[in-house]
């Protein structure tokens, strides 16, 4: 696998964790299902998971980089494990609605895992790491509508649980905007 | 003695978490690191993207940590 070929794949896979972050936004945003903590920390690992394939793509690809994603992805995935074995008691009942059979919290671990394969199997190709200084540069075209993209979700989640938590821990069950209470 | 470290270092987790807890750390933070992170990126800053991203991580644990328990109303 070429350098260049490598950062193509980087830019789909963060265009893919994009989608993830968007999708439970407009969740959130059109069916008013406000995130939960553990909720807000799985989209936190998807972030953070996220970005090791942004330092692939402005720096070249690089093994720590791939670290990077795999950490988070696991701690991430922890989370919404959590999440699942919390609500996993019967009668427990569980948070959300459900997509496709499977709440978000399930989806969240699925997801994490298949993050961890697919980074895995990038670490398979030696060749991608051989000239990798080479493609270091600053962003441009599609890989810079891409970062932009990821950048605009990150910091709008942060803001979304500004609104949602205020300064301080967000409560087990929310279900209003602290910030926007009258 | 390898142990007694491991020991001292999950105690010291231990008062980190409680210390966030009392003083209301902010659910925001790894959003703001990672953001600032980015944009270290942005400015091929890799020292520091990677020292902000290693915050945030920091951040996720110890708020895992505070909510490990929150759907069950327990605290550890």
């Amino acid at each position: 696998m070429t350098p260049l070929l490598s950062l193509r794949l980087n830019a789909l896979g963060l265009l893919a964790l994009s989608g993830v972050l968007a999708f439970a936004f407009a969740d959130q945003i059109f069916h008013g299902d406000l995130p939960c903590p553990l909720c807000i920390l799985q989209r936190a690992g998807f972030a953070a998971a996220g970005f090791g394939l942004a330092l692939n793509l402005r720096f070249g690809p690089r093994p720590s980089h791939y670290a990077v994603t795999i950490l988070a992805a696991v701690a991430g995935g922890s989370v919404s494990l959590r999440q699942m074995a919390l609500h996993i008691v019967p009668g427990t009942g569980s948070y959300g609605d459900a997509f496709m059979g499977l709440h978000f919290y399930t989806w969240a671990f699925v997801l994490s895992g298949l993050i961890v394969i697919g980074t895995a199997t990038m670490l398979l190709f030696d060749r991608q790491f051989r000239d990798a200084e080479k493609v270091a540069a600053p962003l441009s075209g599609l890989a810079v509508v891409v970062f932009g993209l990821f950048a605009l979700l990150t910091l709008g989640n942060g803001v979304s649980t500004l609104l949602e938590c205020g300064g301080g821990l967000c409560p087990d069950n929310p279900t209003d905007y602290l910030l926007l209470k009258k | 003695m390898r142990s007694a470290r491991v020991v001292t270092f999950w105690r010291q987790c231990v008062t980190l978490a409680q210390i966030c807890r009392e003083s209301r750390i902010m659910m925001t933070i790894p959003f703001w690191a990672l953001a600032a992170g980015l944009a270290a990126i942005w400015f091929g800053k890799r020292n520091l993207a990677l020292a902000l991203w290693g915050a945030g991580m920091a951040a996720i644990l110890v708020l895992f940590r505070i909510h490990a328990t929150s759907q069950l109303g327990l605290g550890l």
